[in-house]
């Protein structure tokens, strides 16, 4: 059954308590969707095991 | 001293301890060029003169007593207002928080309190230090000094302007997507945003926990220096500081810069930059050049990932803190900020989370492919002209999401990456308003940084330039 994104979305931060502004319910919709398409991208090469800890470690380590 | 407010918070300090001037000088000095300076920039939120000038004379009396005096003994400060002290409100910029008073102290303030600094007021800011360039509906939109209808860029707008106007020696900003090297650019001051993890965040407003770091702006970097001295170092109200070591910074300051392999990014950072940026910007590469630094062309990874990334952290963070608020309070933020936090309550569980995974590979293909290269990289801080406040007042409406990208395309990567950055002043754009670069290193390489930009300001006059009257 086709959905309406930004009904969608507006219900999902209803149950969440918070009420979207409607003006930029469309909006927001779209804005996450490039949003998460382009983290899929980057993200889909990362190895099973990561896990954001690692950051840490990589932060200390990477000092002189 | 002639001119107090002409000089540097650490040619200031030097002279308090040396007797040549006192801190109830200087605090005598700062107080009505602040009140100026608020009149015309709206840089302050709240200024103490009583309370300053006592402790300003208690400074000085401890002095004479022959109490040590501090590394910024008297020197008069004042914070971007979300560093709380215990008792006293912080506003944050916003209209919720402006009564409530602070449970605990800062430490980042404790350890300046420390050093002998004497703060007397608090600074004006964005909205919960959620924006890029200055605007504040509900404190007004603080200005530059340089030109009042230019935009100071932010969060730590009323730093940048009060530092810029001689209103103010040296301030704490915060960092989290560009908000200390932003104002510093706008406003032609100097600003560090350290390593996540080498200044306690402890007692300052959260915005985003994973990004957040705090640090200085002021008029040289020298003064950074000193002012990082003082904060940097692990704390046990924070569990994120690091506990490495902090190196003397002050002292580093001497050492020669010649041989440090300078990289120039191939890709990204340059992208679309603005002519006359693009000039001032070049003519650093050369004073760097001539000091004996090697410029080297880097290629850099693929950094809009990352960007997206980090703004996907600071979204969902900023949205979980504020979530009681956002469904008590929504009419209390301004549009922008509420139409950012709801963005944020939209962001999935996978999406954040994948994004704080990428942090750990995104760092090791930044050491790996550009830190291994070069000792630090010089980037521009924004890649277009200072815009007016009016051309950039969009407040939450569907211009917003592309300005703030804007705005913050060159800050946001590095805050993903942890890294610490220095903006130091390099002259000024075709219209007048200055222009600063940043310099990236790798993590917990703020002293190099300090170096490089202060061998810089010894060879050029951009920091002693004062705006207009």
């Amino acid at each position: 059954m086709p959905t309406d994104p930004k009904q969608t979305y507006a219900d999902l931060l209803a149950l969440e308590g918070v009420t979207l502004d409607p003006a930029r319910a469309a909006g927001v919709g779209e804005l996450l969707r490039t949003q998460l398409e382009v983290e899929r991208k980057a993200t889909q090469a990362l190895a099973f095991e990561v896990e954001p800890a690692c950051f840490a470690a990589t932060l200390r380590d990477g000092s002189r | 001293m002639s001119d107090l407010l002409a000089s540097s918070a650490a040619e200031l300090a030097r002279a308090i301890r040396a007797r040549k001037t006192s801190a109830a000088e200087a605090m005598q000095a700062v107080l009505p060029a602040a009140r100026k300076a608020h009149e015309k920039l709206n840089c302050f939120v709240r200024i103490d003169e009583e309370g300053a000038l006592a402790a300003a004379r208690a400074a000085d009396a401890a002095i004479a007593r022959g109490r040590a005096a501090g590394p910024l003994a008297g020197v008069p400060m004042a914070h971007k207002d979300m560093y709380y002290r215990e008792g006293e409100a912080s506003s944050c910029g916003s209209k919720i928080t402006r009564d409530r008073p602070a449970p605990a102290t800062a430490t980042a303030l404790k350890r300046l309190d420390a050093a002998g600094a004497v703060q007397f007021g608090v600074l004006n800011m964005t909205e919960f230090a959620y924006g890029p360039t200055g605007h504040n509906y509900h404190w007004g939109h603080c200005r530059n000094a340089w030109n009042p209808d230019y935009i100071t860029g932010g969060s730590s707008s009323g730093a940048g302007s009060s530092v810029a106007a001689r209103a103010n020696f040296a301030a704490l900003g915060s960092d989290t997507g560009g908000s200390i090297r932003l104002p510093a650019h706008f406003c032609g001051v100097a600003g560090i945003k350290p390593t996540y993890g080498r200044v306690s965040r402890a007692g300052a407003m959260p915005l985003s926990f994973s990004m957040d770091t705090v640090g200085p702006l002021a008029r040289t970097v020298e003064d950074c220096a000193l002012m990082l001295q003082a904060i940097a170092g692990q704390d046990p109200a924070d569990a994120t500081s690091s506990a490495l070591p902090v190196p003397d910074y002050v002292a580093g300051l001497a050492r020669p810069v010649k041989g440090l392999r300078i990289g120039i990014p191939a890709s990204y950072f340059l992208d679309a930059l603005d002519p006359g940026i693009r000039k001032l910007l070049e003519a650093s590469l050369d004073v760097l050049r001539s000091l004996g630094c090697e410029i080297l062309e880097v290629a850099i990874p693929d950094m809009d990932a990352w960007n997206r990334a980090g703004t996907a952290i600071i979204a969902a963070e900023a949205a979980a803190l504020h979530s009681n608020w956002l469904r008590e309070r929504p009419q209390d933020y301004s549009d922008q900020v509420r139409a950012r936090l709801e963005i944020g309550a939209g962001v999935t569980a996978t999406q954040y989370l994948n994004a704080l995974r990428l942090r750990d590979a995104a760092l090791k293909a930044w050491l790996a492919e550009v830190m291994s290269k070069v000792d630090a990289v010089h980037a521009p801080v924004v890649a277009f002209a200072t815009p007016t406040i009016a051309e950039t007042d969009v407040g939450g409406g569907a211009k917003m999401t592309e300005l703030l990208a804007l705005v913050t395309r060159l800050m946001r990567p590095v805050n993903f990456l942890g890294l610490p950055s220095l903006a130091v002043p390099c002259g000024f754009q075709p219209h007048g308003l200055p222009c600063g670069f940043q310099l990236i290193g790798r993590p917990f390489d703020e002293g190099l940084l300090l170096r490089l930009g202060h061998a810089y300001q010894r060879a050029t006059d951009w920091h002693t330039r004062r705006p207009p009257a």
